[in-house]
């Protein structure tokens, strides 16, 4: 028996999957077929039988039954044309109705009034819904949009040297030549998908890029012309098309943002121009290095993540730009290229993941913050990149991170969902900007004495120390040196601290506080948030 | 050879004199609250970029008034607060002589200098007593500041040499040598409050062969021959160990000299002294022949104003012993002990940067 279930189970999960996954298109035409016999064959039973099946409806439960069964097909109009489990009510019943009212009108066998009865129901439930369908959205809009997408602009992309560069969800880039998909509105899922592979993908996982020789720009200006070239009737077909290239384009900003410039060009971040394109940056696509040049995101990092992404911003940054399905407590597998060294224990790919996801949401905020309107606001963020994006490099390149490991806690996969993200970092820069010297002095004494209260192997508290104490020698240092040119400022009595402090120290100030949160997150997660 | 000694010693006091600079940027050299709270107050003041040129500045009267207040609160500056509110034990200052503790940092006419040079027979190790001072500039109460850098003088290949043994020191101070591998491997915690360098002498061995020689040399003066006495006993070792015995003083007295300058020109603090005392600790009979390398030692410490002394094992008390890892000194050896002057600055962050 449990042979049986065993090898007849899968089967069933496939077709299952295979009907909800995969989706048709039914004509419209063959839908307004259907309820033209459904209403033809009802007159001839009406005209022909010995009971007329509608004659026992009442006004009111008439009334009723339309109007449900008129706005369900209505609303549902797409959903009913395009999903295949749809099919058998849409087409099937309809057709089997017909033929049996047809019987019936020439064959007075059945005289049960009740029978007649639930026969008028039905027929007045088909033609209601059939209708419904008929005045929906499927008789026009966004499914006429796919022959028109496939025809008139995809079909074209390949002589304007234009290719979609895939960035699937793993971290992985290769190209897909247009003519070898066939994008689709898939009325269910309300997104244009694609397949590829055998898997159907959403179809914005597609960006279209122009390729020259070894250099990748986007391709978008391009497709948008084509777009406008066409009748303006044809807008509104193409508009999830459309909206599905112009989503592509910003995640494949973010991806290039977090997958390159953040890890290989961090200080080209603070030359933000949204207008210009970024530096060039090599990037591996399909087994062969490309160089790609793309602008920086222009969307924030919050709206980003509703409307494109739909995920929360507090969400591991790489994860929302990828659009995986995989949780945060998987590390993936672009996360691990990141991390170079190959055989690392597990306490030690937890810290490292921890260390880098905490370092993008930081990046990320950062970034935001340099579009910000504020200007004190944003020079500040450019000089906590300048000297954030150094510091980094030395702590991933050093012993710190493996010192790290050694807590207790970083044996728990779970650790790797606890890395500092978007909102903290961005309610430390709002409590920082307003006072940094009390935030500064406040995290300082913190972090030095939970290294007293804690048993921490040495060379770790080492480590931690000789960072912080680098930290407040780096604050006390800048702005030190005065240009010998400078006049010698007149000595006067001044013991007070009310003293304006200069964007520069600011900036220090501000990462060096980013610095110290970010060992005091790694160390509280290593203690099992005891600190 | 001697040059590479002299390096070694001088790289790691440097070390040393760079963590205590950084450390006393935030650290607070002495236990008191009221340390603890001028450091806090100094931090937050250097976080904001307050400077002062410790030459030229200037408070004006009403600084003085300030320096006349006997209120304990006032931590603010250090233009304003009282020498001895920092516990100065200095009995040539009052509290009427009305000098701040920013001029006790000035390089001229500081007090602290002339305290140091009053006071350095004040050291005794037969009563425990190694730093002597009271005050937060050189008392080191908090220990996070003190060091004993440990060294051996080893015979080798005809040359002498001083190997590195460990540094013992507070974790504060072995966090600050991270960076340096080498340094940080040979550190261990144990805090204190004075900075010294000791450096063992064992010449045992060169003693024995010494012995050897003499008699060898004794025999055939005599017309005596004995079997048990070869005649060509390994006579080039033996030359070479006398040599190597009258090298030391010399060798001593080079690294010496070059440990006080270090400390005078790079030590932790604009006031520093360089060394302060000298101790020569012996452990039995056969210790280190006292004529010739004692005189040179008298004579170093007269020339340069220190203070020498020099004890059995048996003579130092039971807190000296410990303070300066002695009890495990081995017979036949001793054991140099060069104390260095433990002043601080407490002006904070005027060198950082520049």
């Amino acid at each position: 028996m449990s042979f049986v279930k065993g090898s007849i189970s899968p089967w069933i999960v496939k077709i299952r999957d295979k009907i909800e996954s995969s989706y048709t298109e039914i004509k419209v035409g063959r839908i307004l077929i259907c309820l033209l016999s459904l209403i033809l064959t009802s007159m001839v039973v009406v005209t022909q039988s010995m009971i007329n099946p509608f004659s026992s409806i009442s006004a009111i439960t008439l009334v009723i039954l339309v109007t449900i069964c008129v706005f369900v097909g209505h609303y549902y109009s797409v959903n009913f044309c395009q999903e295949m489990k749809w099919r058998i009510f849409v087409i099937y019943v309809p057709i089997f109705t017909s033929i049996f009212l047809l019987v019936l009108a020439t064959n007075n066998l059945v005289t049960e009034s009740v029978f007649f009865n639930l026969l008028g129901h039905a027929v007045i439930v088909q033609i209601s819904i059939l209708s419904g369908i008929c005045s929906g959205e499927a008789v026009s809009a966004k499914w006429f949009g796919n022959m028109l997408y496939n025809k008139r602009i995809n079909s074209q992309l390949s002589s304007k040297k234009i290719a979609y560069l895939y960035w699937a969800e793993n971290g992985d880039a290769k190209f897909v030549r247009p003519d070898d998909v066939a994008p689709r509105w898939n009325g269910s899922k309300n997104y244009v998908s694609v397949i590829i592979d055998d898997k159907t993908i959403p179809f914005h996982y597609l960006t279209p890029v122009r390729i020259d020789g070894d250099k990748i720009t986007s391709g978008v200006v391009t497709v948008t012309q084509l777009f406008d070239k066409l009748p303006i009737n044809y807008k509104k077909p193409l508009s999830v098309f459309r909206d599905s290239i112009s989503r592509a384009d910003i995640r494949q900003s973010w991806i290039n943002f977090v997958q390159n410039t953040i890890v290989s060009n961090p200080q080209s971040i603070g030359v933000h121009n949204s207008k210009i394109p970024a530096k060039s940056q090599r990037i591996v696509v399909g087994g062969s290095t490309k160089i790609i040049s793309w602008k920086h995101p222009e969307l924030d990092w919050s709206v980003a993540c509703d409307t494109i992404f739909g995920t929360n911003p507090d969400k591991s940054v790489f994860h929302s730009v990828l659009m995986t399905k995989n949780s945060s407590g998987t590390v993936l597998p672009a996360e691990r290229n990141f991390i170079s060294i190959a055989n690392l224990d597990e306490n030690e790919l937890n810290s490292k993941v921890v260390a880098l996801r905490s370092y993008f949401s930081l990046f990320v905020m950062l970034f935001q913050e340099i579009s910000s309107k504020a200007m004190v606001r944003s020079e500040i963020s450019k000089e906590c990149i300048k000297s954030l994006s150094n510091w980094y490099k030395s702590i991933q390149s050093g012993n710190l991170l493996t010192e790290f490991s050694k807590l207790e806690h970083f044996s728990n996969l779970n650790s790797i969902e606890d890395f500092t993200n978007f909102t903290d970092w961005e309610q430390k820069f709002n409590d920082s900007v307003i006072d940094p010297i009390s935030s500064f002095v406040s995290l300082y004494n913190r972090l030095r004495i939970s290294l007293e209260n804690h048993d921490i192997p040495i060379d770790l508290s080492s480590g931690v120390r000789e960072i912080i104490y680098k930290i407040h020698t780096d604050v006390v240092s800048s702005n030190a040196r005065t240009p010998y040119s400078a006049k010698p400022i007149e000595s006067s009595t001044r013991f007070g601290n009310r003293r304006q402090i200069g964007l520069n120290r600011r900036g220090a100030l501000l990462s060096g506080i980013f610095k110290m949160y970010f060992i005091e997150s790694l160390l509280s997660i290593g203690l099992g948030g005891e600190i | 050879m001697i040059q590479t000694s002299i390096n070694s010693i001088k790289e790691n006091l440097s070390l040393c004199s760079k963590s205590i600079k950084e450390l006393s940027l935030s650290e607070s050299p002495d236990v008191s609250f009221e340390s603890k709270e001028f450091k806090r107050k100094q931090l937050e003041i250097l976080l904001i970029g307050g400077h002062i040129d410790v030459e030229t500045f200037s408070g004006g009267d009403l600084t003085t008034s300030f320096l006349r207040s006997s209120e304990d609160n006032n931590f603010g500056h250090v233009a304003i607060i009282n020498l001895k509110k920092i516990g100065c034990d200095y009995n040539e200052v009052t509290f009427e002589s009305e000098i701040s503790v920013l001029d006790s940092h000035k390089k001229e006419k500081s007090v602290c200098n002339k305290c140091i040079s009053t006071r350095k027979k004040e050291a005794d190790l037969s009563k425990g007593m190694i730093n002597q001072f009271t005050c937060w500039r050189r008392g080191q109460t908090s220990q996070k500041f003190g060091f004993l850098l440990k060294y051996e003088l080893e015979s080798r290949h005809d040359n002498l040499e001083i190997k590195h043994k460990n540094t013992l020191c507070s974790r504060e101070m072995i966090s600050s040598f991270f960076r340096n591998r080498v340094m940080f491997s040979r550190t261990k915690k144990e805090s204190k409050n004075f900075m010294a360098i000791t450096i063992d002498i064992n010449l045992e061995g060169e003693s024995e062969s010494n012995n050897v020689s003499e008699l060898n040399e004794l025999l055939p003066q005599q017309m005596l021959v004995s079997k048990n006495m070869p005649l060509n006993l390994s006579s080039n070792s033996n030359q070479s160990a006398r040599e190597h015995k009258e090298k030391i003083p010399e060798f001593v007295k080079s690294i010496l000299q070059r440990v006080h300058d270090e400390w005078q020109l790079d030590g932790p603090s604009r006031n520093s002294t360089g060394i302060t005392n000298i101790f020569l600790i012996k452990n039995g009979d056969k210790s280190i022949d006292g004529s010739t390398f004692e005189n040179m030692l008298q004579s170093f410490s007269n020339r340069i104003n220190v203070h020498f002394d020099s004890y059995e094992l048996g003579d130092l008390s039971k807190n000296t012993t410990d303070d300066l890892s002695v009890s495990n000194l081995s017979s036949g050896s001793s054991r140099l002990c060069i104390l260095l002057d433990t002043i601080v600055d407490l002006t904070g962050g005027e060198n950082v940067g520049k």
